[in-house]
């Protein structure tokens, strides 16, 4: 069986299988007059570099961002979700999950779900955040120099979507929310470094007999409306766990975030930070001192609507990977590599639910070339 | 040829003329909004709030074009008061459940 057969299979199976089930509940839930929603969001985005070397190894070009979610209260307290994505890695789930809510602070969430990692993990649809990119610490593919040869993608990828169970709540401290969560869910998975393909295009399984686990916190200023100052947000994430199939390469990532509201400005800004152990068995093109490498990262970020049709946002963000290049790396790749980019955008909301987005970015990276880069992205959400 | 082009626009400008006042469209105020000029004050009054609360996530038209009945609206905002970040108190939950149920009532959905 080819790879290419071996993975229409896997599909054609995951969408006969979330068929039969969104129809078995659907007909459940209409036959007992449940609440059903659907929601969704569109986006065709059009990426050009200025630089033709780096453009023919970039995922430049079109590509489209699609997700349809369904959401079915079965009862008071239980909620049946599922939510199908469609981007550059073909048809994925972002979450098939059941919820138990029985009070705010006791909730427990089962199955596949995105795990909360960063504040930019409530806001990855891209009808959520203004930017056309995600910020490079939680690029899932979008980005320059993100092959597995040369950065492998941001600190974690996000949406980071596993299979588990995840415990939430929150309370109130005055006016403050305090929002938690743990889960236990299959980890990361890979060989040398972590390979996020695989997590995205092969069975939903863990790769080893070691879960991954690992928690968020935020503490929230629930502001009234119309005050100077708004919502303000401190959070941290961390998560950790095997990534091989032997169980033996470990990773920790975790990560510190900060968003606030004053006046029509939002601010906003995460640091995120994964140490990856890496295989004593690879023969490695520098002489080893430490079997792991580091990789961090920061965003700062202001947004402010500009009248009752435009949003505007800049950014400022940078990546950066220490550690030991693996073997059959970019021979250009060194020991210290950083990426830093500038980003301007617009985003025009013509309609209601329809909006398009127009970015300029200019990247900066240590080890390559600069240049520049233009999106404009069309997209809606209902 | 003339003739007709004149026919058009002549039957083009009765039916102009004869079209009705123009209601005022919920997009009035620009996208992403609902135009409450005909609300009552208390539900003028938490507009800001739904608004400052639920864009944080999400679009503002996600919750616009719901379409859900003030049942479904009671569940679905226990769900997002539960989210990462929500900051919402159970006070301003209420509010904004106030306000999502009239507006629902002014789509005629109970």
């Amino acid at each position: 069986m080819t790879e290419r057969t071996r993975r229409t299979a896997v599909l054609a199976r995951r969408l006969a299988a979330a068929s039969a089930v969104a129809v078995l509940l659907l007909a459940r839930a209409a036959s007992a007059g449940q609440a059903v929603s659907f929601s969704g969001s569109a986006f065709a985005d059009r990426w050009w570099l200025s630089d033709q070397t780096t453009s023919k190894r970039s995922p430049s070009g079109t590509t489209i961002d699609g997700a349809i979610k369904i959401g079915v209260d079965i009862s008071e307290n239980v909620t049946f979700s599922s939510k199908a994505c469609v981007s550059c890695h073909g048809l994925e789930f972002e979450s098939i999950q059941l919820e138990y809510m029985p009070k705010s602070w006791f909730n427990v969430a089962a199955g596949r779900f995105p795990v909360p990692f960063g504040e930019f993990s409530n806001r990855v649809d891209q009808s959520g955040h203004k930017t056309t990119s995600a910020p490079l610490i939680y690029d899932m593919g979008r980005m320059a120099y993100g092959e597995k040869t040369a950065m492998n993608l941001g600190v974690v990828p996000l949406p980071y979507v596993d299979t588990g169970v995840l415990v939430y709540g929150n309370r109130f401290l005055g006016p403050v929310q305090a929002w938690y969560g743990a889960y236990l869910v299959g980890g990361f998975r890979g060989g040398n470094d972590v390979d996020w393909t695989s997590m995205r295009s092969i069975y939903y399984t863990n790769s080893n007999k070691v879960p991954g686990g690992g928690g968020r916190l935020v503490l929230t200023y629930a502001a009234p409306a119309g005050g100077l100052i708004g919502d303000t947000s401190i959070g941290g994430s961390v998560t950790t766990g095997r990534y091989d199939q032997a169980g033996t390469l470990g990773y920790l990532a975790w990560g510190a975030d900060a968003t606030m509201q004053l006046w029509k400005l939002t601010l906003r800004g995460e640091y995120a930070w994964r140490r990856t152990d890496l295989s004593p068995q690879a023969s490695y093109p520098y002489d080893s001192s430490d079997l792991w490498y580091k990789k961090d990262g920061y965003y700062v970020e202001l947004e402010h609507p500009l009248g009752s049709y435009l949003g505007m946002v800049y950014r400022v963000d940078g990546l950066q990977r220490v550690g030991l290049p693996l073997p059959g790396a970019d021979p250009e790749l060194t020991t210290r590599s950083r990426i830093t980019r500038y980003t301007a955008g617009v985003v025009i909301t013509p309609e209601t639910s329809f909006f398009v987005k127009l970015g300029y970015e200019y990247w900066r990276p240590s080890d390559f070339p600069s240049f520049n880069s233009i999106h404009f992205g069309v997209g809606g959400a209902f | 040829m003339n003739a007709l082009a004149l026919a058009v626009l002549a039957a083009l400008q009765l039916s102009l003329a004869a079209e009705p006042p123009v209601e005022p469209d919920p997009r009035d105020k620009g996208p992403d909004k609902i135009d409450v000029s005909s609300y009552p004050p208390e539900q003028k009054a938490r507009y800001p709030l739904y608004e400052q609360k639920c864009a944080k996530c999400h679009p503002l038209a996600r919750s616009i074009n719901s379409r859900f009945t003030s049942a479904e609206w009671k569940r679905y905002m226990k769900r997002m008061a539960r989210r990462p970040n929500a900051g919402v108190t159970d006070e301003q939950t209420q509010d904004i459940y106030e306000f999502l149920k009239y507006y629902s009532s002014t789509l005629g959905l109970q």
